[in-house]
C-alpha cells in the first residue's frame, strides 16, 4: 500500500487489557493498515487469570508488533504516535502493553498516548459505521454500559449493577463445560441455535440499569438440579402426581439465557434512546458480535424508526486498531503532542465518563 | 376486530374507545406508545404496551402483563399517600392498554423544563427540589419503590393563573418554561411511569432507587450535581430516621458502581 507519509498521522496501538494482545496501525481517516492479535485460551471449565495472561502477553507482544509492521509494510520510523491501553483492565496484562509502549517511545523518540479502552471501542465504532451521534451499547466480558454523548463526555446512562454480561456468559459456559475456543460466547451462540424450549429465568431491570449475578446463580442451580423453573404453585399442583425429575438440555439453557439477557440489554438501550431522543444504536464490545443480539437490536430500532450500526466483528472484539485510532484523536486534538512519560501509567479503574472528549464539539 | 369484540363482551363501552390508528401519537417511550384519546367524552392518555417482536413471545407476554399490573396497582397506591400521579380510568388487559388522566398541553417533563430553563440555580427550582424530595420521601416511607426514576418520568403541571395571561397570548399556545419560572409558582410535580415499580421495605431497594435517579439526573443534565444534592438533602429531611440509613446505603451502592468498572 502506498502511503503519503508526510501528510498522514500514523498511529500504532497496543491493546492488552484482558485475554487478547493486539497491535493495530491506523491513520486519521480510520484506514486500518494491519491489526493482528492473539488470544490466551484456557481449557474448558476455567477462566483466564491475570498472572498467566500477562505471561502470555509478554511472550507474544514483540512478535505481534513485528507482524503488524510487516503487514502494513512499515517500519517504526513511519509511525507518528504510539498508543496503548491505559485502562480499565487487569493490572498484569495492562502492564505489558504500557511497558512496551513506553520502551518503544523512548527508543524511537515518538510521542506516546494512553487510551481509555471503552473510548477506543466507541471511536472505532463511530469511524467504521460512520454514525454521527448514536446511543452506544457497550457489552463485553468486563463492561455493560449504555452510553450517550453530551457536552464533551461519553455519559453512562445505564450499566450493570454487578457483573458484566460477558462475564455472566463466560461463567455460564464454564458451568456447562463449554470450550473457550474461539470464545465462550461464540460457543453459547452456536448451541443456542439448537435450543427451542424457553425456560423462564430471572429478568432484572432497574430503570436503565440491570443485574446479572442473580441470573447466573439461578441458572447454576438449574444445571446442578437444586432448583426447577417451576413456581411453587405449579409444584403443589404436581405433588400427589408422580414427581417428574426435570432436567434441562444445554441447548435450551443457552437459548433461554441468551434470549433473557439480550432482552434486558435491548430494553435498557431502548429506554436510553427514548430518554435521549436518539434514533441510532451502536453496538460495540465482544458480546456485540453475537448475531442474535444484533438481530434483536435491529428489530427494536426498526420499531422506533431508527437503525442499528453493528460493527464488523473484527473490530467489536478487543484489538490494537481501536486503541491506535483513539490515541490518534487525542494526539491530533491536543496540538500534536503526546503525554509526559510520567503520566503514562496504567490503571484497573478508569471510567468512560472520566475522559474529556476534546475531538467532538457537538 | 376480534379484540374489540372481546372488550365488548367484557362490558366496556366500545364506542368510546378508538383504535390506535385513529389516535394522536404523543410519544413513544421504551415501554410503549402514548396516545391522546378520549374516554366517555373525557380527554385521556392511552398507554399501549405493544408487542415487542425482539423478545420471545412468552417473555414479552409475561413482562407486559406484569408491568400493566404493577403500574396500575402502584399508581392507585401512590395516590393514597397524596403524591400526585395521573388518575387511572380504565385497564384493557387484552389490548394491553391503560387509560389515564391527561395532564394538559402545558405540562412539562422535568427534563424538558430544565432543558428550556437552561439554569440550575433559578429560584423556581427551590420549589421543584422541595416537591421532588418530598414526593420521594413519601414514596419510600411507604415502602413504595418507583424503579425507573428519571427526569422524563416526572412531570410539572403548571398552576399559572392562565386567565390573566390569556389576553396577551394566543389561547392554544403552550406556556414556556421561562413563563412558568417568572410566574413564581411551579405547580404540581407528578410522578409517572410505574411499570417497574414495586413495594419493598428493604433499604437496599430504596437506595438503588435513589442511585438510579442520580445517574439519570447527572447524565441527562451535566453540571446539575448541586441540584441533585439539594433534592437529596430535602429527601433526607423528610424521610426521617430511615432517610439516614437509605442515604448511607446509597453511598455504598454508588461505591459498588465505581468498582464495577473493570476490564474487557
Amino acid at each position: 500500500m502506498e502511503v503519503d507519509k508526510s501528510r498522514k498521522i500514523i498511529s500504532l496501538g497496543i491493546e492488552g487489557s484482558a485475554n487478547k494482545i493486539g497491535v493495530g496501525i491506523v491513520d486519521q481517516d480510520g484506514t486500518i493498515y494491519s491489526n493482528p492479535r492473539t488470544t490466551f485460551i484456557t481449557p474448558p471449565g476455567t477462566g483466564f487469570m491475570p498472572k498467566e495472561t500477562a505471561e502470555h502477553h509478554r511472550a507474544k507482544v514483540l512478535t505481534i508488533i513485528k507482524q503488524a509492521l510487516e503487514e502494513a509494510k512499515m517500519t517504526l520510523d513511519d509511525i507518528t504516535v504510539i498508543s496503548y491501553t491505559k485502562g480499565p483492565g487487569m493490572a498484569g496484562p495492562l502492564s505489558v502493553g504500557a511497558i512496551v509502549a513506553r520502551t518503544l517511545s523512548q527508543l524511537y523518540n515518538k510521542p506516546i498516548v494512553g487510551v481509555n479502552h471503552c473510548i477506543g471501542h466507541i471511536e472505532m465504532g463511530r469511524v467504521v459505521t460512520k454514525s454521527e451521534n448514536p446511543t452506544i451499547l457497550y457489552v463485553s466480558g468486563g463492561n455493560t454500559q449504555v452510553i450517550a454523548y453530551s457536552q464533551n463526555r461519553y455519559r453512562i446512562f445505564g450499566e450493570t449493577l454487578d457483573i458484566a454480561v460477558g462475564n455472566c456468559l463466560d461463567r455460564f459456559a464454564r458451568i456447562i463445560n463449554l470450550s473457550n475456543d474461539p470464545s465462550p460466547g461464540h460457543n453459547i451462540e452456536q448451541m443456542a441455535k439448537l435450543g427451542s424450549r424457553y425456560i423462564e429465568l430471572p429478568y432484572i431491570v432497574k430503570g436503565m440499569d440491570m443485574s446479572f449475578s442473580g441470573m447466573l446463580t439461578h441458572i447454576e442451580e438449574l444445571v446442578t438440579g437444586k432448583k426447577t423453573s417451576q413456581t411453587k404453585k405449579q409444584q403443589q399442583e404436581q405433588s400427589g402426581k408422580m414427581q417428574i425429575e426435570e432436567t434441562y438440555s444445554k441447548e435450551d439453557l443457552c437459548y433461554s439465557l441468551q434470549e433473557t439477557i439480550f432482552a434486558m440489554l435491548v430494553e435498557t438501550t431502548e429506554r436510553a434512546m427514548a430518554h435521549c431522543n436518539s434514533r441510532e444504536v451502536l453496538l460495540v464490545g465482544g458480546v456485540g458480535c453475537n448475531v442474535r443480539l444484533q438481530q434483536m437490536m435491529g428489530i427494536m430500532a426498526g420499531e422506533r424508526g431508527g437503525s442499528v450500526c453493528a460493527m464488523d466483528d473484527r473490530y467489536c472484539i478487543d484489538n490494537g486498531a481501536m486503541i491506535a485510532y483513539a490515541g490518534l484523536l487525542e494526539y491530533k486534538f491536543k496540538g500534536q503532542t503526546g503525554m509526559r512519560l510520567e503520566e503514562c501509567t496504567f490503571t484497573q479503574r478508569f471510567r468512560t465518563d472520566e475522559v474529556d472528549v476534546i475531538w467532538r464539539n457537538d | 376486530m376480534e379484540q374489540s369484540e372481546l372488550i365488548d363482551a367484557g362490558g366496556v363501552a366500545p364506542q368510546i374507545t378508538k383504535q390506535p390508528e385513529q389516535l394522536n401519537l404523543l410519544s413513544q417511550g421504551a415501554e410503549g406508545r402514548l396516545f391522546l384519546g378520549d374516554i366517555f367524552g373525557q380527554v385521556c392518555v392511552i398507554k399501549e404496551r405493544f408487542q415487542k417482536n425482539y423478545r420471545v413471545p412468552q417473555l414479552d407476554a409475561k413482562l407486559a402483563q406484569q408491568r400493566i399490573n404493577q403500574e396500575c396497582k402502584n399508581m392507585a397506591r401512590i395516590r393514597k399517600f397524596g403524591v400526585p400521579t395521573p388518575a387511572l380510568y380504565l385497564i384493557d388487559e387484552v389490548g394491553r392498554k391503560i387509560y389515564m388522566e391527561y395532564l394538559g398541553k402545558h405540562a412539562y417533563t422535568v427534563k424538558e423544563f430544565l432543558y428550556q430553563l437552561k439554569s440550575f440555580d433559578h429560584p423556581i427550582l427551590d420549589q421543584m427540589v422541595d416537591k421532588i424530595g418530598t414526593n420521594l420521601a413519601i414514596l419510600h416511607t411507604n415502602d413504595q419503590i418507583h424503579g425507573d426514576l428519571t427526569t422524563s418520568n416526572m412531570m410539572i403541571k403548571p398552576k399559572v393563573p392562565l386567565g390573566l395571561q390569556l389576553s396577551t397570548r394566543e389561547e392554544d399556545k403552550r406556556i414556556t418554561a421561562s413563563e412558568i419560572a417568572e410566574s413564581g409558582t411551579l405547580g404540581d410535580v407528578y410522578l409517572i411511569d410505574f411499570g417497574l415499580s414495586f413495594v419493598s421495605g428493604k433499604i437496599e431497594d430504596k437506595a438503588v432507587d435513589i442511585y438510579v435517579l442520580k445517574r439519570a439526573f447527572i447524565s441527562t443534565h451535566p453540571g446539575s450535581e448541586d441540584l441533585f444534592d439539594r433534592i437529596l438533602d430535602k429527601y433526607r429531611e423528610k424521610a426521617g430516621a430511615q432517610g439516614l440509613k437509605i442515604i448511607a446505603k446509597y453511598k455504598d451502592v454508588e461505591k459498588r458502581g465505581r468498582k464495577r468498572e473493570c476490564f474487557g
